[in-house]
């Protein structure tokens, strides 16, 4: 297919051939080649179906704005949706038309076309209300769902993206003419700047064009190579390409997407692609403009294309869509499209200007003159027709003629916009030219700066005072640029947003937004059922609503309904461009923050003996805890469990507690902190004494609990739940700072500094006796709520007598860098007595039958101390603690709040579950009176039956109550309120 | 100390390290106190670090310095500091060698590597030499020293595997 080629251009390889497939036909294009570029150079034309109507749809554009070439990438796990007009092929490329069956020529959902005057706007929000609601879950919805979207789902994979963060103080968006421009002004200047360009190839225009003769004397691709050469060669700037700026946040934070693959198969095991994220200080926008296309009858036909595109394919990419294009235009932009058809002895079939002969440019003019180019001022295409592709065009003439031309492909120009979605992203405020007929940049919110065509300057003289103006803030050096034109020296342009339809019928089509399949007709029926607020129109319709965001068509969708409703197109106002700019994967949102990264795992010191020892672990926050430890893959976890309670209670068990907060408190005024920040008194507690105290939030809440060691009335350490040591020592700090700044106290984490054992059971004295054989453990010698510091091996260790299961035990803290030696000595001692690890498993199990709670399990927020039953935690006496005024508003000293109690069943064989809602009555008939629910239930292995806590209403005079328990199968269990506590209740084998 | 990763122009090696947090006011009675006892007068200005061939001392806040020994075998030598210091009542010293892991890195890719984990701004006129700041990296605290020759990075002991693997993986992808 050489004859399409055009040789000239210099970026793409002639020489190297790169073949791929497409629907499962064998193409081949050349280095530098899009898919759209590769197929046009084949004469394809048919890429896919549309959404709605699955209409026959072919390249409209040669960019990021493309609403039709949809494709989807086979051999990249099959991701859909891919820009054939961005995408670059490589050897062995497979790709996919999408949202066609069984074929893109025959597609079953063609059908939908001839049905299309069935779904005009609003369709779905009308028509699928009745005859009775469970049609839309069991009918309507299934068979949308099935048959909405454009291609298909990706299979599993494992993409791999990476983040990369940039802290510069210059940004300059878009590598065209203006972004050179402004880039080799501040080579080598103090600034660190970052230039992004979305292409492979700087120069913008200047690479797509031949709008441009000469700048400063040289032709535009030796100027460009030049500078692009200074550039790269400063020290300050750095060019990133194959970036694409998505989005634009406050403040002065974007978000640009690399693609690290560009004409090539991306590798499984390599990154594929990097979220830039950039903190600046200021933003040059020069992301140029995007071409507007023209609303006619069939505007949707393959073969019409964007004339900016349709050179962009010549000069880009080598490739000439057709040798015999129409050309039709509303404005003054067409004159370089016919000038680079020219020079390659194209000669137009036609040109159609809907301006008169006295209001088009006399270049232009005197250039289709002088090649005997067939002109039709003050004309209009009113159709095109074709199957499946262009075949010809209906043209409205000057005289109201009509004429018919046959052509292969028509070049559509309704004007050009300032790419301003990154700019109203910055919430930046747009201004309408009634002029140049488009929104334009007006006043920044933030440190941005447009230049060029993104601010709505269309005209290469004014480029040296522009750049100068804008850029004085940066104390450049003044910028002299002298361009040579091949453009109009004034860019005009008259309204014509849509042309009206050749011949009107219920099936003919006017589109105004290609993507999401919406014609004009779909405008002027929104607008003639009420929705006449921009936004609401956009939402009834769906126009630009697409990938997209209507990039080549919003505007044309604006002066339709200015018209309609006799407004100016400010007095509609317009639609908000979101981010991203254009789509981007998941994969690169998350990074490398996803798979094994997922989510930062904590290890305590002991985590390589419970890998070793079979431990099944649970995350406890971003802590591996072990959860419990079988001792064979056939022992359940519930048979593991069992055992493992079973055995403390009869022997000993060790839980590996590393996890729980630790504070040191110290300073002169200690004490008096520690009494406003507990609830307990410890003013009369002894030094060396532990005490359960518990802290509340403002709201008089149970926050959290611990035990604190008095060390000295200066110095206390405490514990906190594993959740909650963060949160407790920052709001330890902030009281410090914010409540209390008179008081002395400083306090620090020491929470990794020492790993946690916490051994229990009626045998553990004589674990401890045999492992530290010079402390005397008796009674006497060493009392329940008592800790004491000891030398051990060369360390300071710190024993307490305390225990969270209700037997006798001891918590022994130990530096984590001995701690792993000392666990596997107290393994080794423990042997003779039977003792066992446990998990977090049985350690609820264990403390559930003390009645000991877990705050954020049998506590949600909304628990006092009196409704868990411990006021005498609190400090009667106190003059102030956290959250003390709170315990006496009338919601808190109300009756019948919610207050922990136990509950058994009363069939043994019942199971309760956590979350069963608690009954009075056994009735489950709409509205149920509920008491209160569950919070924690276990099998316990000494009664042999389910037990469980609860908070419910007035729960404490309830006791001895028979109630109920809800069940997932909507019945209901028996069940008695008793106290809860269900073991040991004397503490007597606590204190043994 | 312990080699991690040298590739791709970045050197990381671990190691642990004697490290003291001390609060205090920072009046001329502390600074004396640390100055008797390091030989080395605490920074004043928040963030900046002074350092000698013993010792790197950070300011960390207004009233957070921390002490990290360079020498390893000085155990005692922190617990008696540690001991010396908590005598005074207005003052904590808390002994968290145990508690956290240091990962030294350089290599001319330092900063764009570590610009793979975290937001941090590293350029010299925004990050100085002989400063420390706190921010997280791959979403963890961290605590970081820029030195002379290189940057010392710390970060809590239970995180150290999960912080490991992802300067490797910063390093290689």
């Amino acid at each position: 297919m050489t004859h399409l080629n055009n040789q000239n251009s210099p970026f793409i390889h002639f020489h190297q051939r790169i073949n791929f497939q497409f629907d499962g036909k064998k193409y081949h294009g050349y280095k530098g080649d899009t898919i759209a570029s590769a197929l046009l150079r084949h004469g394809i034309k048919l890429i896919g179906r549309s959404f709605k109507y699955h209409r026959p749809r072919g390249i409209y554009t040669c960019g990021i704005e493309e609403p039709n070439a949809l494709v989807q990438i086979i051999s990249e796990h099959s991701e859909p949706n891919v820009r054939a007009t961005i995408k670059k092929i490589y050897e062995g490329m497979e790709v996919e038309s999408q949202n066609r069956w069984p074929s893109i020529e025959f597609d079953i959902g063609s059908v939908n076309s001839i049905l299309s005057p069935l779904f005009s706007a609003g369709f779905y929000y009308k028509t699928f209300m009745g005859p009775h609601k469970s049609f839309w879950k069991k009918i309507y919805e299934p068979v949308i769902r099935k048959a909405a979207g454009l291609g298909k789902p990706p299979k599993e994979f494992k993409a791999i993206s990476s983040h990369l963060h940039h802290n510069v103080d210059i940004v300059i968006v878009g590598g065209g003419l203006n972004g050179l421009l402004a880039a080799s002004s501040l080579i080598d200047t103090q600034y660190d700047i970052l230039l992004i360009e979305g292409d492979n190839q700087l120069g913008g225009i200047l690479n797509n064009s031949s709008k441009i003769n000469e700048i400063n004397g040289q032709r535009p691709q030796e100027w460009a190579k030049e500078t692009i050469e200074s550039i790269k060669k400063s020290k300050n700037i750095k060019i990133l390409n194959n970036t694409l700026v998505t989005t634009y946040n406050y403040i002065n934070h974007l978000i640009a997407v690399e693609d690290k693959y560009v004409g090539a198969k991306p590798a499984e095991d390599k990154v594929n692609s990097t979220l830039h994220k950039i903190r600046t200080e200021h933003v040059i926008l020069s992301n140029g403009h995007i071409e507007r296309f023209l609303s006619f009858q069939n505007n949707d036909l393959p073969g019409i294309m964007l004339g900016a595109s349709f050179e962009k394919f010549i000069c880009r990419y080598g490739v000439i869509p057709s040798k015999e294009p129409v050309i039709f235009s509303n404005n003054s932009n067409s004159n370089s499209l016919i000038q680079t058809l020219l020079e390659l002895h194209i000669k137009p079939k036609a040109y159609i200007d809907s301006r008169s002969g006295e209001q088009i440019e006399g270049e232009l003019f005197e250039l289709i003159r002088k090649n005997d180019i067939p002109l039709y001022t003050n004309s209009q295409v009113k159709a095109a027709y074709g199957n499946k592709k262009l075949e010809k065009i209906v043209v409205q003439d000057s005289s109201g003629g009509i004429n018919e031309i046959t052509t292969d492909f028509l070049c559509v120009s309704g004007g050009i916009n300032p790419d301003v979605h990154l700019f109203t992203q910055s919430k930046g405020l747009l201004e309408w030219d009634d002029k140049d007929l488009t929104y334009k940049p007006s006043k920044s919110f933030q440190n941005t700066i447009t230049l060029g065509s993104a601010s709505g300057q269309f005209n290469f003289e004014e480029i040296e005072n522009e750049l100068n103006q804008k850029l004085k803030i940066f104390n450049v050096n003044k910028i002299i640029i002298k361009i040579k034109s091949n453009t109009a020296s004034r860019y005009q342009i008259q309204k014509l947003w849509e042309v009206p339809a050749h011949k009107t019928s219920m099936w003919s089509k006017s589109f105004i937004d290609l993507q999401n399949d919406v014609t004009t007709k779909d405008i002027r029926q929104a607008i003639s059922e009420g929705f006449d607020r921009i936004e609401h129109l956009k939402r009834f319709t769906t126009n630009s609503m697409g990938t997209d965001q209507g990039k080549i068509s919003s505007i044309n969708a604006l002066g339709i309904v200015s018209d309609l409703l006799d407004k100016k197109v400010n007095e509609v106002g317009t639609t908000i461009y979101r981010p991203p700019y254009a789509p981007l994967s998941f994969a690169a949102i998350a990074g490398r923050n996803s798979y094994e990264f997922y989510d930062p795992e904590r290890k305590s010191p002991i985590h390589q003996w419970h890998i070793k020892n079979g431990a099944v672990f649970e995350d406890v926050g971003q802590w591996k805890r072990p959860w419990y430890f079988p001792l064979s893959k056939s022992e359940t976890m519930y048979d593991a469990v069992q055992r493992e309670s079973k055995t403390v209670r009869e022997s000993a068990g060790i839980l590996d507690g590393s996890t729980l907060g630790k504070i040191e408190i110290k300073g002169k005024d200690a004490l008096q902190f520690m009494n406003l920040i507990y609830t307990n008194s410890f003013t009369k507690m002894n030094a060396g004494s532990a005490r359960y105290a518990l802290m509340l939030g403002e709201d008089g809440m149970v926050k959290d609990d611990g035990i604190i060691c008095k060390i000295s009335d200066e110095h206390f350490i405490a514990t906190t739940t594993t959740g909650g040591a963060a949160n407790v020592l920052a709001c330890m700090e902030e009281y410090a700072q914010t409540e209390w700044p008179n008081l002395n106290v400083y306090m620090n984490s020491i929470t990794e500094q020492f790993a946690t054992f916490n051994i229990s059971g009626p045998k553990t004295r004589d674990i401890m006796s045999k492992v530290f054989p010079e402390i005397d453990f008796s009674n006497q010698a060493f009392p329940f709520m008592t800790f004491q510091f000891h030398e051990f091996q060369n360390t300071q260790l710190r024993i307490m007598r305390a225990s969270f299961t209700g037997e006798m035990g001891y918590e022994i803290y130990v530096p984590s860098n001995s701690a792993l030696k000392i666990w596997e000595q107290i393994q080794e001692a423990g042997k003779e007595f039977g003792l066992t690890p446990y998990g977090t498993e049985t350690m609820h199990l264990l403390r559930a039958e003390k009645g000991y709670i877990i705050i954020g399990q049998d506590t949600d927020g909304s628990i006092t101390p009196i409704d868990l039953g411990l006021n005498w935690m609190i400090g009667k006496t106190k003059t102030d603690f956290l959250g003390k005024r709170s315990l006496t508003r009338s919601d808190t000293v109300r009756p019948d709040r919610k207050q922990l109690v136990g509950i058994l069943p009363l069939n043994k064989e019942d199971s309760l579950e956590e979350g069963q809602h608690i009954l009075l009555n056994e009735s489950l008939q709409t509205p149920v009176p509920m008491l209160g629910h569950i919070t924690s239930s276990y099998h316990s292995p000494i009664m042999g039956h389910t037990f469980g806590l609860a908070v419910i209403k007035d729960g404490r005079s309830l006791i001895g109550t028979k109630a109920f328990a809800s069940t997932s199968n909507q019945k209901t269990i028996p069940v008695e309120i008793v106290k809860p506590i269900f073991y040991d209740e004397k503490n007597e084998r606590l204190v043994s | 100390m312990r080699e991690v990763i040298r590739s791709n122009e970045v050197e990381i090696k671990t190691f642990t390290a004697l490290q003291v947090i001390i609060r205090g006011s920072g009046d001329s009675k502390f600074n004396n106190l640390l100055n008797k006892k390091l030989n080395l007068l605490p920074p004043s200005d928040n963030l900046r670090i002074v350092s000698d061939d013993n010792h790197i001392l950070a300011k960390l806040s207004y009233d957070q310095w921390n002490l990290i020994f360079l020498n390893k075998d000085e155990n005692l030598k922190v617990q008696n500091f540690c001991h010396e210091i908590n005598k005074n009542s207005e003052m904590l010293a808390t002994n968290i060698s145990d508690a956290q892991v240091f990962f030294q890195i350089s290599g001319e890719n330092t900063y764009s590597m570590m610009n793979k984990l975290t937001h941090f701004d590293f350029r010299e006129k925004n990050f100085k030499t002989m400063t420390a700041a706190q921010t997280l990296m791959a979403r963890i605290d961290c605590n970081l020293y820029k030195l002379n020759t290189h940057i010392l990075v710390s970060c809590n002991r239970s995180f150290s595997d999960y912080f490991e693997d992802r300067l490797i993986d910063a390093v290689n992808f």
